[in-house]
Order: structure tokens, then sequence, then C-alpha cells
């Protein structure tokens, strides 16, 4: 509990991000969520491509990618939920701690549980769809890591800002799936030339625009945020 | 006059306009007025593109696209129609359309002009939408900005009379 | 929030907008009449290309519309002045305004031209995305309430919207490939397509400014009502 009185920002960022991870491996309530509800897509997936593996081959990036985006948007809905009910979403903003320590914690606690969804969806959407992924199976998971950097480095900061609008629920997906556009373009173009289904593309050049865009919007969101909610 | 105390601050009575016309009520006909002539002109102007086209052709160099669009996508890097470098009679009415040819441009002509009207009437479509919900909104306010200032002279009428 | 208003000061009095909208409504008089009787007939895509007399000033006049809003909500957020928020707004409903006519009138004319209501192609590409940013931008300041966190909200996604334009167009060029429609135009269609531009820039500058006006309006009688709730007016 001292730590709560440093405030140097890697150790706040530390204090809330270790809270949050001990409730959620304790409750394990929204990877529980998560973890069925990319189960339940890849399903929905799977009933609209049942046929040749080639064809399935070619979906596969669409597939994946939206997945990850369906998924990222409800991991970043949840992102203050258990401040919200539990009133103390006021006392974490007036908390002495900088504020871009609470905008880091929860992008990387956003970033875990869409990556650790997707982690758990790729392999069953590979076997609804009879694919196999193992020899793309590092460059791909780099790939996936990063898109879904991307999607919390974009979801967290709207994320804290929907909290004072009207329908969040539904302002929130439809705010970020357009700024998250070049991690959907880049992730699938990448996809598609890592298994071999785009003519003369370059996985690298792909996963590179994909850092690229994660530096700048990590860069551009920690910059902003003090203004963002300030008061 | 000088014995008159100076207008509150909330008071706006002495405001030349209050709106965003910045403009008198007989300004606002002439707005309405000149709205009108404007659509009626657009129209006018629109129905003046049913012009035969008697003028040469422009000899743009327009390194586009195929004309036909009924035909499946083109790709952008189509070259031109040029003539065949023979000058033989049989190649020149080898070349002379044929009446389905003749049939499916004047379809294509029918089509072009179709979408051109169309085009301009979304045109002048948004601009009208934009500048009538412009105007609504406006008149709102200025409804409001009268209800306050209703309030305002109550109040201070209020004021006066418990300070009298 | 909205500190910055002083409640009881009047505008100033003036006749401009009167001037620029007869100005603007002799333009597209102008333009009609530049389009439709001076322009030459193209050979290739013939009536049809009369289009894209109105079409390209409504895109270039469009991103013009969302960098400004950007700037403006990058200004708010870093002043917290009402003004630069209502400017912002103003110049995303304009810019959305663009965009409609852009994305209607393009498909029109890519049908009739090449035979496709739509080509994934980086500028089209690039203004649909844009396009659907400020109207998520404009869907939230029109539904989400005019609070102060609505309006941050609304100003980090113009924010991050535009230049998130510039990853989405390198994106679909490396993608689709550069399609480069290098249209050649005669002198009389580049007269007529910047008599255009022109007459386009008057519209939108006309459209921002009394747009500007309305929201400044709305802010200043919120303002008003504010201060008798709290007189007990």
């Amino acid at each position: 509990m001292s730590a709560l009185n440093e405030r140097s920002l890697w150790r706040a960022t530390w204090v809330i991000f270790d809270k949050d991870l001990r409730v959620e491996l304790r409750s394990k309530e929204t990877f529980a969520t998560l973890g069925l509800f990319g189960a339940v897509l890849s399903f929905v997936f799977a009933f609209g491509f049942i046929g040749d593996p080639a064809v399935n081959l070619q979906v596969a990036p669409g597939v994946l990618w939206a997945g990850l985006l369906f998924v990222g948007a409800l991991g970043v809905g949840r992102t203050f939920a258990r401040e919200q009910d539990n009133n103390a979403f006021t006392a974490l903003a007036l908390s002495p701690i900088p504020r871009t320590a609470i905008l880091a914690a929860k992008v990387l606690m956003n970033f875990i549980l869409t990556a650790g969804t997707m982690a758990l969806m790729t392999p069953l959407l590979a076997l609804l769809l009879h694919l196999d992924l193992t020899p793309f199976a590092l460059p791909l998971a780099s790939l996936i890591g990063l898109g879904a950097l991307g999607f919390a480095l974009i979801g967290t900061p709207l994320a804290v800002l929907a909290v004072g609008a009207r329908f969040p629920e539904v302002l929130l997906p439809m705010v970020t799936f357009p700024l998250v556009s070049p991690v959907l373009i880049c992730g699938v173009r990448g996809c598609a030339a890592l298994f071999g289904t785009a003519v003369d593309d370059d996985y690298w050049a792909w996963a590179q625009m994909i850092l690229a865009f994660d530096l700048i919007a990590g860069l551009g969101g920690f910059f902003l945020f003090e203004w963002m909610v300030s008061e | 006059m000088s014995h008159l105390p100076p207008p509150h601050p909330l008071d706006d009575t002495h405001r030349k306009e209050l709106l965003v016309s910045d403009l008198t009520p007989l300004g606002r006909v002439a707005r309405a007025l000149i709205a009108t002539l404007s659509l009626c002109c657009g129209l006018l102007s629109v129905s003046y593109a049913d012009i035969p086209p008697n003028r040469p052709k422009a000899s743009s160099e327009v390194p586009i696209i195929g004309p036909d669009p009924i035909a499946k996508d083109t790709p952008s890097s189509a070259e031109p129609v040029t003539a065949p470098a023979t000058g033989s009679v049989d190649a020149v009415k080898a070349r002379e359309p044929s009446a389905s040819e003749l049939a499916k441009e004047e379809r294509l002509e029918e089509l072009r002009y179709k979408h051109l009207w169309i085009a301009y009437s979304i045109v002048w479509l948004v601009i009208f939408m934009f500048i009538r919900s412009t105007w609504k909104r406006s008149e709102a306010v200025a409804s409001r900005l009268d209800e306050l200032k209703g309030r305002v002279k109550r109040l201070e009428a209020q004021r006066s009379s418990e300070e009298g | 929030m909205s500190s910055d208003l002083t409640v009881g000061d009047p505008p100033k009095p003036s006749k401009a907008p009167l001037f620029w909208m007869t100005l603007a409504a002799l333009g597209m008089f102008l333009a009609h009449w530049l389009v439709f009787i001076y322009a030459p007939m193209e050979g290739t895509m013939r009536a049809v290309q009369r289009i894209f007399y109105f079409h390209l000033p409504s895109a270039w006049l469009c991103y013009l519309g969302f960098i400004m809003c950007a700037g403006s909500s990058l200004l708010y957020l870093l002043k917290q002045k009402s003004k630069h928020d209502a400017f912002a707004l103003a110049c995303a409903e304009v810019g959305l305004a663009f965009g409609v006519i852009v994305l209607t009138t393009g498909p029109l004319w890519a049908r009739a031209a090449w035979g496709v209501w739509w080509k994934w192609e980086p500028r089209l590409t690039t203004m649909a995305i844009l396009f659907l940013i400020f109207a998520c931008y404009w869907v939230i300041r029109s539904f989400g309430g005019d609070s102060p966190p609505v309006r941050k909200f609304g100003a980090v996604l113009a924010v991050f919207g535009a230049p998130n334009i510039v990853f989405v167009h390198i994106a679909v060029t490396r993608w689709r490939g550069d399609h480069p429609n290098n249209i050649q135009l005669e002198p009389e269609m580049r007269v007529v397509l910047y008599s255009c531009l022109l007459i386009f820039i008057i519209i939108y500058a006309l459209a921002l400014r009394l747009r500007y006006r309305v929201h400044m309006e709305e802010r200043t009688a919120s303002a008003l009502a504010r201060e008798l709730s709290r007189l007990g007016g």
C-alpha cells in the first residue's frame, strides 16, 4: 500500500496493472467472457466458410482480424467496468499518481486480454477451417500481437472519455473501428503475405507499418492523455 | 438621456442583430428569394445539360479507361482505341459500327446523361439540406434567446421592485 | 467549460453575410454555365465527365474541412476554449456535407465511366474511411450530449483521425498500387475546374461562418440560461 504514495510513472503503472491482474486472475470474469465470445465467433465464421481449405486459407486473414476487432471492442469496453461498478472511478482519477500511469496500465491490461483471447481463438479457427497454421506460428503471433497492441493504444484512451458520454457501449466500437483501420488493412495483408495467398507481398513491410502505427498512436495518446482527462 | 442608467450587461435590447444572418426581416425575405431563385436556376441549368453533342470531340489526351461501362472492370492502364495503320477500303468497311454497337452506344450515352443529372441533383439537395438545417437551428436559438431576454427583464423588474 | 463566453457581448453589426451569400448564389449560376455550356465535351467519358468539375473541388474542401476540424480540436484540448470546439464542430459538419457530395457523385461517375460503382484505390478508400471517422465524430456530438467529456471525446477522435488517414493512404497504396489518373485537361477545362474551386471555396467559407455562428449563439444561450438559473430567474 505504500506504493500508492510513489509518484514515479513506472511504479504507479505497475501498481495499477498488478491490481487489475490480480483481480482478473481471481475472478477470471473478463477473460472467461472474452474467451467464450471468441469461441462463439469462431463457430460463426466457420459456419460461413465451410468448404475447400484452399478457399479458407484465402479468407482466413479477414476472419482472424475481424475476430480481433470484435474481441478488442468488447475488451476495451470493459476497461473501467470494475471501477464504475464499485464507484471507484473518481477515486482513481483523483489519486495522486500520474494519469499517464493509469493509461499505461489499462493499455497493458487490454493488450493482454485481447492477445490472450486471440491466442485461444486462432488455433480454434484453424481447426474449424481445416487449416494448418503451425509453419506460420511465430510471425502470425507477432502480427496479431502488434495488432492487439494497436487496438489497445487507440481504444483505451477513447474508453476513458466514453465514460462520460451517453451510449458508451455503442459509441466506443463505432468510433474505434475506423481509427484502427490501418491496423486492419496492414494485418490482413500481412497475413495474406504470410499464408502465400497474396502475390508479391512482403510480410515485413506490413509488420513494420503496424509497428510504426503503434509507436505513433502510443506517443500521441500518452502525450495527449493529460489534456484529455483534465477538468 | 444621460440620466438613464447604463444598459445591463445581460440586456441586449440594443443589439442590432442576434442571429447568424445578421439581417433584418427584409433581409430574410431576400435570402429566401435568393435560395429559391438559385434552386430554380440550378434545375434549369441541369436541364440544359441535355444538349446534343454537336461540338467536335475534344482532343484530350486522357489516358483513361475504356468507354464501355456495361463491360467488366477494365484496368486503368487501358490504351485508347486507335485506328489501324492500314488505309484500305476493306479495313475501313470492317470498322463501320454495326446496329447493335450503335444501340449499345446510345444506351451508354443515356446512362451518362442520367448519372450526370442525378449527380447534380444530389449536389443541390445537399446544399439545400445544409442551408435548411442551419436556418432551422438559427431560428430555434433566436426564439430561445428571446425567451431568455424576457426572463432577464422580469428578473430586473423584480430586483428593482425589491430594492425600491 | 464555456467560461470563456461572456454573456452580454453583442455581435458586431455586419452586412457581409448578405454580400457573400449573393456572391455564392451568382457563383453557382456561373459554375453551371461554365460546366454545361463553356466546358468542351470530353472525348472518352463524354457528358458524365462534367461531374468532375464539382467532384474534385468537393473532395479538396472535404479534406480541408477535416484538417481544420482536427487542428481546432487540438487547440480545444490544449486551451479548453469553447470557441475552438464550436469551430471544430462547424468544420466537421461542412466537411461532411462536401464528403457526401464526393461519395455520391464519385460512384455515379465511376459507374458510367468504368462500369463499377466502387474501386478499392487509395484515394477513394482514404476518403471513405476519413468520412466514416468524421461521421462518427458528428454522431457523438449530436447524440452523445454536449457535456465537456463528450466534447473531449469528439476532439480526441478528430485529432487521432486526421493523421490516421496518412497511414490508411500509405497502407492502401501499398495494397492496391497507386492508380494515377493523370487526367490531361484542356485549357477550357482547367478554367472551369479552377473557377468551380474558387466558387466552392466561397460557399465553404460562408457555410463555415454560418454554422460557427449558430454554434456560438447556442453556447451563449446556454451560458445565459445558466446565469439566470444561478441568479434565480
